[in-house]
């Protein structure tokens, strides 16, 4: 007998049948997911316990319900998800202490399934699974999971409890004058917090679960009937849209839902603070929240926000927006600015500053470009090293810093003492940006302009400048454009870009997300003094509105 | 004022724009937002004119090449001074901007009386043009001077006022015949 002659196997073929066999041991049966429990408690028991493999956390807790021939129960619950004392208060206690009638004694081995939901378990929410993937899931978020011999459902009891951060001041964002409540990681907390303060039952938390292992939770907040639906329905497809197989910060999610990755600018707005999200969501915005992640993200984001921090309503100092302008252009624009001056034009400096400019500069061994370049880049430098440390050390970098880049440079003629003061008013400036992620942009985008400023001079900066301003208009967030409402013009509007008047003047939400109810707030609210010789009737003022 | 001389041929490259009046949201505004745009340039323009006049006097300013450039020359501030670094920067800048909007004028132009789909393939091709043009156009400032003393105006009118002009009466009869 002659085995048939057949092509021999190429060697990677080999490794690759291999490879796959011994994958497919350790592959999780995703079959069993699908099945249906049966009636026999002992196969459901095992069955779940092999699709969870040999886990050191689940925990299995196995007893019999008193009556003629004994009813088996097997709980299983994850450790560490639940609370061990609500397991005992809902579930053990009334199973094990509850004396049952003759009636229901009676009743039991038929329809023990029945009377345990009915009238034993003492949670607010049980919930019924009826397949395995149901009930894994169910177990996952902190469910415990009840089988009761002889029913072909499953019963899931809401024990969840876990170590939970507490609700605390926000770091990043930390104000003088305002709500000192944060996000925190977990995203029934972080909803309530929003609730408490949008108190209507439009507001609606609506839940996408992201993420093929992670199954993390997605929030899409809105209040209905005030945020434009079309808004709403463009966020929910792009979240469900990604398939992934996780999600762990909102920071995955912006990337995923994001209209343009090809710039520095933010076009979604991110937040700790529950009140920054529900002032969004009064003015038509949609926010995203993400379990496990105290920070929230807000969609759509025009470029005038990102100057814009929440504490401008509650602390009246309104000339600090027009400082945060100043600001955000000599952050951007400085250093190039001073590189092109004394490289190009030093026409344009005074003979006496330039004079001591020159002094100053006599010892540098470096154009002026790669003088700025070098402390820029130290500056970064010294920044990044300050955020990752331990606190205690990031203050010693930041002395150090001061000393090396302030003092020692200098002394050893390496800078010039008025590049120093550039760099470090740049520096202040960035961290006038209310929005971290905008200040990150601004710095990415002052290394373009300084190279254009050293290559080029002032008619580089220029150039760079129309160059972003094209850029900038050619932006959409969610639909919206980024400069609205400077460039597609809405003049009522500006009123709460480069200046913030008082509220009763901002009686529209912002036009262009197209709110269903335009409206904010009754018009002419402006406080007057009382009018002599007439006395107000009471009910006046809500006669118009 | 020699150059002066060239300045209707400068405005009416207004013309150009009307390229994009199908594009626009709302066309219906745009005459109102021409005219007025065109009020306000021009005060402006009449208003540095007034200035350069008043500083140097009339004489001065037409012998000048760039009156502008010379005006930023004198201005003296204690930080800053001579600022027509900046007033060239801004030149420049918007220079570009308007090569941009002519330039993609052009190619659109092109790419209707070709009748294509779209004007993209057509816009590396023309840049060329455009780059050997910028480079020969004018040998020196002798040249520019005489440019624009004797042919901007003719030239330019042909293109931007006659040439519409009489797609403009064209358009009118072919809309009596209908």
């Amino acid at each position: 007998m002659f085995r048939k002659p057949c092509k021999p196997s190429k060697l990677s073929d080999l490794k690759e049948r291999k490879l796959r066999k011994r994958m497919e041991k350790v592959q999780p049966q995703t079959a069993v997911l699908e099945e249906p429990f049966s009636a026999d408690i002992e196969t459901n028991v095992r069955k779940f316990q092999r699709i969870f493999g040999n886990t050191g956390d689940l925990s299995r807790r196995d007893f019999l319900l008193e009556g003629e021939q004994g009813v088996e129960v097997v709980l299983f619950y994850i450790d560490g998800l639940v609370d061990k004392g609500a397991i005992s208060e809902v579930v053990l206690k009334p199973f094990l202490f509850h004396n049952l009638d003759e009636e229901e004694k009676r009743l039991l081995p038929g329809n023990a399934y029945q009377l345990i939901k009915t009238s034993l378990i003492t949670s607010a929410e049980v919930k019924e699974a009826e397949k395995f993937s149901e009930l894994v899931d169910l177990v996952l978020v902190g469910h415990v999971a009840v089988f009761v011999e002889g029913s072909e459902k499953v019963l899931a009891v809401d024990v969840k409890g876990w170590k939970d951060r507490g609700v605390e001041e926000p770091e990043s964002e930390a104000f003088i004058r305002g709500p000192r409540e944060g996000f925190t990681e977990t995203l029934r907390t972080n909803t309530a917090l929003i609730r408490r303060r949008i108190k209507t039952p439009n507001l609606e938390f609506n839940t996408i679960t992201v993420g093929e292992y992670t199954k993390t939770d997605v929030c899409v907040v809105y209040i209905r009937g005030l945020t434009n639906p079309d808004i709403v329905r463009e966020v929910e497809s792009r979240i469900r849209r990604i398939k992934t197989d996780g999600i762990l910060e909102s920071g995955y999610l912006e990337d995923f839902i994001e209209d343009d990755y090809k710039t520095p600018f933010v076009l979604v707005d991110r937040t700790e603070r529950p009140d920054k999200v529900a002032a969004g969501l009064l003015e038509g915005k949609v926010a995203i929240l993400v379990d496990g992640t105290p920070f929230a993200l807000i969609v759509p984001v025009v470029f005038g926000e990102i100057l814009q921090s929440a504490e401008d309503y509650y602390e009246g100092n309104d000339y600090i927006r027009p400082i945060r302008w100043i600001a955000l252009l000599v952050a951007l624009f400085l250093p190039s600015f001073y590189v092109a001056l004394t490289t190009f034009h030093q026409e344009m400096i005074p003979p006496g500053l330039a004079l001591s400019m020159a002094a100053g500069r006599e010892g540098v061994p470096v154009p002026a470009a790669v003088e700025a370049f070098m402390m820029e880049i130290t500056f970064d430098f010294l920044r990044e090293a300050g955020i990752r440390m331990p606190r205690p050390v990031g203050q010693a970098i930041g002395i150090l810093g001061a000393v090396v880049i302030g003092q020692a440079a200098v002394a050893a003629g390496v800078v010039s003492p008025i590049m120093v003061i550039v760099v470090s008013l740049t520096a202040i400036c960035s961290f006038l940006i209310p929005n971290y992620s905008a200040s990150v942009a601004i710095r990415f985008l002052r290394y373009i302009m300084l190279l254009l400023g050293g290559v080029l001079g002032l008619v580089g900066v220029f150039w760079g400048m129309m160059m972003l301003l094209l850029h900038l208009a050619s932006l959409r967030s969610f639909g919206i454009p980024y400069l609205y409402p400077v460039a597609p013009m809405v003049s009522r509007e500006l009123r709460d870009i480069f200046v913030r008047t008082p509220w009763w003047t901002m009686d529209e939400r912002p036009r262009l997300l197209r709110t269903s109810d335009q409206r904010r707030q009754a018009p002419g609210q402006r406080p007057r003094p009382p009018q002599s010789g007439r006395r107000r009737k009471s009910g006046e003022d809500q006669d118009e509105y | 004022m020699s150059i002066e001389k060239g300045r209707i041929s400068f405005y009416s490259q207004g013309i150009v724009l009307t390229m994009f009046l199908p594009y626009l949201h709302r066309p219906e505004g745009a005459p109102w937002i021409v005219v007025a745009s065109s009020v306000l340039l021009g005060i402006a323009i009449l208003l540095s004119i007034l200035g350069m006049i008043a500083f140097f006097g009339a004489e001065e300013t037409s012998r000048m090449m760039f009156p502008a450039f010379e005006f930023a020359k004198a201005v003296r501030l204690s930080v800053v001074e001579r600022i027509e670094a900046f007033v060239v920067g801004i030149w420049v800048a918007t220079t570009g901007l308007k090569v941009m909007v002519i330039y993609y004028s052009g190619i659109l132009a092109f790419a209707y009386s070709l009748n294509l789909q779209d004007y993209r393939p057509l816009v590396l091709p023309i840049s060329l043009f455009l780059v050997v043009l910028s480079a020969s156009m004018f040998a020196d400032t002798t040249h520019l001077r005489e440019f624009m003393a004797h042919y901007a105006n003719p030239y330019g009118s042909t293109f931007q006022v006659g040439i519409p002009l009489l797609l403009y009466i064209l358009a009118l009869f072919r809309r009596k015949d209908r």
